[in-house]
């Protein structure tokens, strides 16, 4: 199949699951108003290394807007996800070095290894809870409750998303 | 000017992405909720088609509780219905509240989806304009108060839930009669917070909280919970605690409340700059 449209395709998938599926996720009790997991963004962390800057932002922005789309949350997830498409490179950069980063090789869990995996995941969907979570609430009054918010939705965030990494990527391909 | 062009292609990534955030957050700034509704209808119609059929087969797992409850009810208007046939009065949707003398007409909806897990949750009733379902009427259950209906399609209506934190009703104690506000701390779902109650007031734990009547939505004396605890915060003003009577997450049969002379009642209001 087409690469690009192979593409399209996982997106697509990432998003409709994520609105379909994950966004119903609810927890027992007093975390179920700190946990609201986000699985969508796994398709930004995965782009290859040396993607440009220009397509990894036009894609967080497009990500972004299907699922505000969907959700009818217009903004909140495309602000969010193109500022975490923004800072991946930093995030990046603290892992590879030059030569790496330029060839076309995606940062997956059996490249980078379990922990710095997990590592380079909470960092970036951290990232993205905290903007999420501030600009739902639109306010800074009760801060540390909304960083709590953010910290627990990033560590849900990153046990589904290692986790969905296991299910759907193979050992072998490094190169796609 | 060549200059000027390097610094651009230099900095492009961070202009980039200066721009796509300001776009956001346009795009975020003219998204209240009635827009949202507006401009979602659509897709709206998709998502509330696809909730109805998972409501299809979710229903079966809390089939036995609401067997329960609706036994209950269907008891409990049995015994009505025994009373008013021996005064013989014609069957009608429209019930007069007890307290205020004013009248109501209910309308049965089921809940075809909710949330409970956001700061700002909503639900979305499988009634419409089509069962003459309208912005602004107030929904409820046998057990409480669950939202307001903030807008309307064909069969469907989204309502803002008391899980919201925009939403705000006019409650009062009904052992002291005093009013406060009430409004969600976006916690836990089983708690809300009556807060402006005067500190002179003497609270016990486990008085009802009811709604006050003063707005149009919701009908006088309506239950919303007990209180838990209270806590006297700066100022004179006392911060209760109240446990909701509603549970959010096994809501399924509500009916939407119209006060039938709202338009009457606003009307007069309005005159007066009221509201």
């Amino acid at each position: 199949m087409n690469r690009n449209l192979q593409h399209v395709l996982i997106a697509a998938l990432l998003v409709v699951a994520q609105v379909f599926l994950f966004n119903d996720i609810q927890l027992r009790g007093l975390l179920d108003s700190f946990v609201a997991p986000c699985i969508y963004p796994l398709f930004i962390l995965l782009l290859p290394i040396g993607t440009t800057q220009v397509k990894v932002q036009f894609t967080a922005f497009a990500l972004g807007f299907a699922v505000d789309f969907l959700s009818g949350t217009l903004g909140i997830n495309t602000a969010a996800c193109v500022l975490m498409g923004f800072l991946r490179p930093a995030v990046l950069k603290q892992l590879f070095s030059r030569e790496e980063r330029d060839k076309g090789t995606r940062p997956t869990i059996y490249l980078l290894g379990w922990t710095s995996f997990f590592l380079y995941t909470f960092a970036l969907t951290f990232i993205f809870h905290l903007a999420l979570c501030f600009l739902e609430i639109f306010t800074f009054v009760e801060f540390y409750f909304t960083v709590l918010r953010a910290l627990l939705s990033a560590m849900v965030s990153t046990l589904l998303i290692v986790m969905l990494e296991l299910l759907f990527e193979k050992k072998d391909k490094r190169y796609r | 000017m060549g200059n000027l062009l390097r610094l651009l292609l230099r900095y492009h990534g961070f202009i980039l992405f200066f721009l796509l955030e300001s776009v956001a957050f346009v795009l975020l700034s003219h998204n209240s909720y009635y827009q949202q509704t507006q401009l979602f209808g659509a897709v709206q119609v998709v998502q509330s088609a696809y909730y109805s059929a998972l409501d299809e087969v979710t229903a079966y797992v809390s089939l036995k509780e609401e067997n329960e409850v609706l036994s209950h009810e269907n008891a409990r208007l049995r015994n009505m219905l025994d009373h008013f046939q021996s005064v013989d009065t014609a069957h009608s949707v429209v019930r007069v509240n007890p307290r205020s003398g004013k009248l109501y007409s209910y309308i049965p909806a089921k809940v075809v989806n909710s949330t409970t897990n956001k700061q700002n949750n909503y639900l979305v009733l499988n009634v419409g304009e089509w069962q003459n379902v309208t912005p602004e009427m107030g929904v409820v259950t046998n057990n409480g108060v669950v939202g307001v209906v903030i807008s309307t399609s064909a069969r469907y209506a989204t309502v803002m839930s008391l899980l919201n934190r925009e939403f705000k009703i006019s409650a009062r104690l009904k052992r002291t009669g005093y009013l406060g506000t009430l409004e969600w701390d976006g916690i836990s779902y089983r708690e809300a917070v009556l807060t402006e109650v005067p500190q002179h007031v003497n609270i016990t734990v486990g008085d009802t909280v009811e709604t006050s009547g003063y707005s149009a939505m919701f009908p006088e004396g309506i239950l919303i919970g007990t209180v838990v605890s209270y806590e006297t915060k700066k100022g004179n003003f006392h911060e209760v605690r109240v446990r909701l009577e509603v549970d959010f997450k096994k809501l399924r049969h509500v009916n939407a409340v119209q006060f039938v002379n709202f338009a009457e009642q606003r009307e007069h209001e309005r005159k007066y700059d009221m509201r």
